[in-house]
């Protein structure tokens, strides 16, 4: 299909971004059908799931067949093939290594990292394709120059901006630090970079010495990544007159980025499949309902996902946007994993969050619950709080208790530690927001 | 419909000269080093020529371990994708031996470009990881990494960017190449310094500028290739 391309408007691809659900819902149709043929008797995985399960591509008509009858695919499933037969993609591939152009991996925050393999139209990784919508759409324009890493374990984030028209500017603030990062800033006024938790809270310990308003005056928007944003940190943003994009993964097939209504996650469903099904029953989860998102890649020719289950839970709606746009969006709520039971009191780190930045000193929302099974009688949390501000600690315990009872009814046992400590540990860059004893 | 329709839409976008904006680290700061895409093209094409030495083609996979800031890692991922070869990244830190160990075990390269001082310290602590990259054909290492992996007897040749250019060795001889169609380098006499000219009409120009890695040139290399031909220290 030709692009909509439409320079005048903030829609990069109007006719595919705000294309009517019953066109969607055909085009699923199709493409679920042609992946069934494209993926069964090629990808050994999917191939030995099916046969187990009795399905073949001709059962496959569109999304009813495929919702109702094609297996779910774990990353377990994925992981333990690999193991066994030592297929790089985990029996996922149906083409070659030759077709292949670029290979980046998970996180593997939850054991060893898998593979997503990529083929790029024209030398240009899809990845990033994908992502240019939002920033088009957030107003990133020809001749911006954006703050990005050369090439990272998701690719080369320079396509993103070379795509666009925009400048990559090289610059790492995990490796290079944000002095070095704000005289970058200050010399190239850039239109966009991308945060993640730990460098948002090492902005919140320079904004002491610095002008943050001032020296952010020139961003469009900044990007934030990673994990969910919490709202004290959001409100400091929003004090320094940045506007924050929130972006995550699309259930591993894409990315998926906030527009500039700020009201959930746009999922390109043109990219993916997307399913929300209830976490206790595995029924589809209605309009607006909370449940783990069912994901399958449509654009990936190398190693699709087929009804991958992502264990993050989310909430979502078809409903249209304020921007226009149809697709789906998707509000990250955390990952399957993090839920937890105290005392019979369900826990997310959410709630947490909202607990821990109540309080000045820990106002950043750096935390860790410490998680010794899924039934705990005790709710555990290392909380990182700021030595700057010389706290009295045994009053900041008991204010942190007090915030933890009102948010869960639950007391806490409290093991306090400077913010520089709690990220020390982590071995990712990445907080994380449950951990094992 | 599907990203063809988006990066049509994006292709038809207005285009400036710049392809990038990356750093030259000279002995006295880094410096901002503006790229064309006709440099880049240059850029490419040259390490591409160098890869080929390795024999990199359709199949071949190059793993790359790069800090975001540096421009010469999109140089020769470039180059090995434009080669047939598909390329995979991590980190320099040190808490990258994981991701390195599942790359080394279910998707081995051909040729590692670019390990860090941080990730060798880690690699060569591991019996494990010491094994598997013995078993990797190639390996460009920063210069201090290269050392240390010599240690535990894994071989491994320097690769560092000298100043604006790339010293990238071939697959015949033990210097690393610098292109001579872009750059002239000499070394300070009675010095490691090694200054860097550019000699082509490049977005950023330099004259005797010293660059922050050291080494020294030598007089040629067994391949044959025109241009500098330094040892890295």
């Amino acid at each position: 299909m030709a692009s909509g391309l439409d320079q005048s408007d903030s829609i990069l691809e109007p006719a595919v971004e705000c294309m009517p659900r019953q066109e969607l819902d055909a085009y699923h149709d199709d493409k679920l059908a042609e992946l069934s043929h494209r993926s069964y008797g090629q990808a050994p995985l999917i191939t030995k799931l099916w046969d187990e399960a009795g399905v073949t591509p001709a059962d496959i008509r569109g999304r009813d067949d495929f919702t109702a009858r094609v297996p779910f695919l774990t990353k377990d499933a994925i992981r333990d093939y690999r193991s066994a037969t030592g297929a790089p993609f985990g029996g996922l591939e149906c083409r070659g290594l030759s077709a292949l152009d670029g290979v980046f991996t998970s996180s593997g925050t939850t054991g060893d990292a898998t593979f997503f393999a990529e083929e790029w139209p024209r030398g240009w990784s899809p990845h990033w394709i994908g992502a240019t919508r939002a920033l088009y759409g957030a107003g990133i324009r020809p001749g911006d120059y954006i703050l990005a890493g050369s090439s990272g374990m998701r690719g080369p984030q320079s396509h993103l901006a070379q795509l666009l028209g925009a400048v990559p500017v090289y610059a790492d603030v995990f490796n290079d630090g944000w002095p070095k990062v704000l005289e970058i800033i200050e010399r190239y006024r850039p239109a966009f970079m991308s945060l993640v938790g730990i460098t948002a809270v090492g902005l919140a310990e320079l904004s002491r010495t610095v002008d943050i308003e001032r020296a952010f005056s020139c961003f469009k928007v900044i990007g934030f990544a990673g994990e969910p944003l919490g709202a004290a940190m959001r409100a400091r943003f929003a004090s320094w007159n940045i506007e924050l994009l929130t972006w995550s993964t699309a259930g591993d097939v894409a990315l998926c980025f906030e527009c500039p209504e700020h009201d959930g996650l746009h999922m390109w469903e043109d990219t993916g499949f997307f399913e929300i099904l209830d976490v206790e029953t595995g029924e589809p989860v209605q309009d607006g309902g909370v449940g783990e998102l069912i994901s399958t890649s449509l654009c990936n020719t190398i190693a699709p996902l087929v009804r991958y289950r992502t264990e993050d839970l989310v909430r979502v709606t078809r409903e249209q946007c304020a921007c226009g746009r149809t697709h789906v969006r998707q509000w990250p709520l955390g990952r399957l994993g993090d839920l937890i039971i105290v005392r019979g009191v369900s826990v997310t780190p959410g709630e947490v969050w909202r607990a821990v930045e109540s309080v000045p000193e820990t106002s950043a929302g750096v935390f860790q619950i410490v998680k010794t099974g899924s039934r705990m009688e005790e709710l555990k949390v290392r909380v990182g709080y700021d030595p700057a501000t010389a706290p009295d600690l045994a009053d900041l315990r008991r204010r942190l208790d007090a915030a933890v009872w009102a948010e869960l009814g639950l007391e806490p046992s409290l093991e306090l530690m400077t913010i520089g400590q709690l990220l020390a540990t982590s071995a990712t860059g990445k907080i994380k927001r449950v951990a094992n004893a | 419909m599907n990203l063809l329709g988006t990066l049509e839409a994006n292709l038809a976008l207005p285009r400036g000269p710049l392809a990038c904006i990356g750093w030259a680290d000279l002995a006295a700061d880094r410096v901002p080093m503006p790229v064309s895409w006709a440099d880049a093209e240059a850029d490419t094409a040259w390490a591409a020529g160098i890869l080929a030495s390795y024999g990199i083609g359709r199949g071949d996979h190059c793993l790359f371990v790069t800090a975001g800031r540096d421009y010469w890692p999109r140089q020769v991922e470039t180059a090995v994708t434009a080669l047939g070869g598909f390329i995979g990244n991590i980190s320099p830190a040190s808490y990258e031996d994981r991701r390195l160990s599942v790359y080394l075990r279910f998707l081995p390269p051909k040729l590692i470009v670019g390990l860090s001082e941080e990730l060798a310290q880690k690699v060569v602590s591991s019996d494990e990881l010491v094994t598997l990259l013995r078993d990797v054909p190639h390996i460009l290492a920063v210069p201090a990494a290269a050392a240390i992996l010599a240690g535990r007897g894994i071989a491994a040749q320097a690769v560092a960017a000298v100043g604006p250019a790339l010293a990238l060795p071939c697959a015949e001889g033990e210097g690393a190449h610098v292109d001579g169609s872009q750059f002239s380098v000499a070394q300070r006499p009675g010095s490691r310094a090694l200054t860097v000219t550019t000699t082509a009409n490049r977005e950023f120009q330099l004259t005797d500028g010293e660059a922050a890695t050291q080494g020294s040139v030598l007089t040629g290399c067994g391949c044959g290739r025109p241009g500098p031909v330094l040892r890295l220290r």
